[in-house]
């Protein structure tokens, strides 16, 4: 009798390992977009805890740029900004999650590197965001530029480019470098605050904010020099080339309809009244965009009305009247000086 | 027929082997499946695989090398130095907390009350709170102890203390180390050789040997000798102030002072008790027949208590330095580098072979768990009572 019990636990096991293959084997999904769809709901994998990008607000529900972005897809695709899952991840969680197709999308800020793109099974969208590796010192210091830190001693997060841009830059100046690296952006900051590094840093626009948390940001000031090129995307997994178009055009709309003024207040007039024929393509009223996109007339109205244009969801979350009161230099439209300009809408 | 297949069915070996081959059946058959999928799914994401990418540049800094270590150095070598950095926590961690842990069960067991209470919080204390929140605790709580850095303490101008670590001078070996390190060896042999040899005579003639002390004092005189005969070849490198902060010298950086406190503290609480099960496994009459051949209190617990406890003491003990062994993974939480910090964080970031570097994780804890336990399970039957198993 109890070696029966014994054989039953065995093939319990058994069987559960079984089971567990065949789960694990679907995760290869024919079509991206039939799944979410299916589904209901979009899982987007976001970073939380960096302000203006993805922090928890007042009531604990995660507000940014990186949460946008996120809507703006689930409402092109669903036809509702809410239909979203945000799951929390830490940066390689959230490699591993996309290549499993646990996620759709991830709108975390990333930056966009050769070794990120090719043959690790992700794939980028577009720059969202040009944003560039900066620095904050004590004000007590008396530093007013990198070039006098060598041998300075830096808290930096793992995982970015951060740690890698400013080895090769002290190398390339024949400077000591040295480095304190954490696992979480957030211990980084608060090893600074207590004194333990002589410099913070992260890319530019998350500085700002960060400041804002030590115990008395006066005290604390942000370098002119900027090392690095951080070209910002969300991504998306390799080979599903259909559902990486549908991403990369409501991104392009949401930075089109700001070039054409179109907001979320006046959407709806410049859907109806519009005679403007890139508005009435983008808008769905012409053209058979959506059809090729096998999303809905609406995707590109559903988006802006959901979230936005680009300019209204940067002054939303990362512009002047925001903690962060990010310049937005690079991130202007290509005709105010900036690099954002969306590829035709013909 | 039907009753011939009932009468193997109802045959006790012929059934094992039926379930056993339908059981190996199912498992290969379901690993067989995962193999499949993984390298499907590989192929569709077009994920390149292998472990090319360890001789590549890593490019990031480890602030604790014991060997030489810089940003061109290959992911490789990261690993092995962030290894040595596990290995080093691992080993301090399992020797402070089982000191720590051996006072603990004393003070349990003592007969005055406010020790036996003291130890008692501490225990509670310390083995139910979290480890995470200890180590950020112990982290955050020295660095706001420690004077910043233009307020270094120092020690005549030799040693200093700031948040930035402990800065004492490191020895530079100059011409002939090698002669001064021999040397050293050769006096241990001595020294060894000298205390067994007086031990085995007092104890066939009951007499202390005489002569042990002129070993004894080769032992201390031959590396002197050398040194001097050398010229003292050695010099030390003192921490000096710069820009910033001290430079030269050897730094304790207070990310392994805060790891080393956190897990000695929480490991302790727990060794303490599994030592204080052990002492008090041993019957009472153990304890008064030793009192009662006239033994010293320290000699009742060194001779009779202590070797006996052991048998109980190591099994569990074992199960202790296995988690603490593996609980120094959650060092990337506070920057001290160990070898989840350089693979779970940075390498797995740059590269995104995870597939490779989990394999390297798992089978690096692995190894080194099964080796500790290894060492223990042989300490253990070293050392269990003869005549029984």
């Amino acid at each position: 009798m109890k070696r029966t019990a014994r054989y039953h636990r065995i093939i319990g096991i058994a069987a559960s390992t079984l089971f567990a293959a065949v789960t694990f084997s679907q995760n290869a999904v024919a079509d991206r977009l039939e799944e979410v769809q299916k589904a209901g709901i979009l899982h987007c994998a976001v970073v939380p805890g960096v302000p203006g990008y993805a922090f928890p607000d007042a009531s604990g529900k995660l507000v940014g740029f990186d949460i946008e972005l996120c809507r703006a897809v689930a409402a092109a695709v669903l036809g509702d900004a809410d239909k979203v899952k945000t799951t929390k991840m830490n940066l390689p969680t959230s490699f591993g999650a996309l290549q499993a197709g646990e996620v759709d999308i991830i709108t975390h800020r990333f930056t966009w590197t050769f070794s990120r793109d090719v043959g690790t099974g992700m794939n980028y969208t577009r720059v969202m965001v040009w944003d560039g590796q900066g620095f904050l010192v004590r004000k007590s210091l008396g530093v007013k530029s990198l070039t006098e830190l060598g041998g300075a001693t830096f808290c930096l997060a793992s995982g970015s480019t951060t740690e890698a841009n400013a080895a090769d830059y002290f190398r390339t100046h024949n400077m000591d470098f040295k480095s304190v690296t954490f696992s979480d952006m957030k211990a980084a900051a608060q090893a600074y605050n207590a004194g333990r590094c002589d410099v913070y840093s992260t890319d530019k626009f998350g500085l700002g904010a960060r400041r804002l948390t030590f115990d008395d940001p006066s005290e604390h000031v942000i370098l002119p020099e900027v090392i690095s090129k951080e070209p910002i995307s969300p991504m998306v997994a390799h080979g599903e080339d259909h559902w990486r178009d549908i991403a990369f055009w409501v991104f392009n709309a949401l930075i089109a309809a700001e070039e054409h003024g179109i907001t979320q207040a006046n959407v709806d007039q410049m859907r109806s009244s519009s005679n403007n024929p890139e508005i009435q393509r983008i808008l769905g009223v012409t053209g058979k965009f959506a059809a090729k996109l096998k999303l809905s007339d609406s995707w590109a109205y559903d988006a802006i009305k959901g979230v936005g244009n680009y300019g209204e969801i940067w002054d939303r979350h990362l512009g002047p009247n925001t903690k962060i009161g990010a310049d937005r230099g690079l991130n202007n439209l290509w005709t105010n000086g900036g690099l954002m300009m969306s590829p035709p809408f013909r | 027929m039907m009753s011939t297949l009932s009468r193997l069915w109802g045959h006790s070996t012929t059934r094992s082997l039926i379930y056993q081959s339908a059981i190996v059946l199912l498992v290969s058959a379901a690993v067989l499946t995962l193999i499949q999928t993984a390298t499907n799914n590989l192929q569709r994401l077009g994920i390149r695989t292998g472990f090319e990418f360890l001789s590549d540049e890593a490019g990031f800094v480890i602030n604790q090398a014991l060997f030489p270590y810089g940003p061109t150095s290959s992911y490789g070598m990261a690993i092995l130095v962030c290894l040595v950095n596990t290995l080093i926590l691992s080993l301090l961690g399992i020797l402070t907390s089982t000191t720590l842990g051996f006072f603990v069960a004393i003070a349990r067991l003592s007969r005055n009350w406010l020790l036996r209470a003291l130890a008692s919080a501490y225990v509670e204390l310390f083995r139910n709170v979290p480890l995470l929140l200890q180590l950020f605790f112990w982290y955050f709580a020295t660095l706001r102890l420690l004077p910043g850095k233009r307020e270094s303490l120092s020690l005549f101008d030799l040693i200093y203390l700031n948040i930035e670590g402990l800065f004492v001078p490191a020895p530079v070996f100059g011409q002939g180390a090698a002669l001064i390190a021999g040397s050293i060896l050769v006096s241990t042999v001595i020294a060894g050789v000298t205390l067994k040899f007086a031990r085995q005579h007092r104890e066939s003639t009951g007499k202390p040997f005489q002569h042990a002390r002129y070993g004894y004092a080769a032992a201390v005189l031959l590396p002197i000798a050398t040194l001097a005969a050398l010229d003292f070849p050695i010099s030390w490198d003192v921490p000096v102030f710069k820009r910033f902060n001290f430079e030269g010298g050897f730094a304790l950086q207070p990310e392994f002072v805060a790891m080393l406190l956190a897990i000695t503290l929480y490991n302790a609480a727990f060794i303490g008790e599994i030592i204080r099960a052990g002492i008090m496994s041993v019957h009472k009459g153990q304890r008064e027949a030793a009192r009662s051949i006239g033994l010293t209190a320290r000699e009742v617990y060194t001779v009779v208590i202590i070797p006996q406890a052991m048998r109980l003491i190591v099994p569990p003990l074992t199960n202790q330095y296995l988690n603490l062994t593996k609980a120094t993974a959650l060092a990337a939480a506070i920057g001290y580098p160990d070898l989840f910090w350089a693979v779970g964080g940075s390498i797995q970031a740059q590269t995104g072979q995870i597939l490779e570097l989990q394999a390297i994780t798992l089978s690096t804890y692995l190894a080194i768990s099964l080796l500790i336990a290894l060492l223990l399970n042989w300490y253990n039957r070293a050392t269990r009572l003869r005549g029984r198993s």
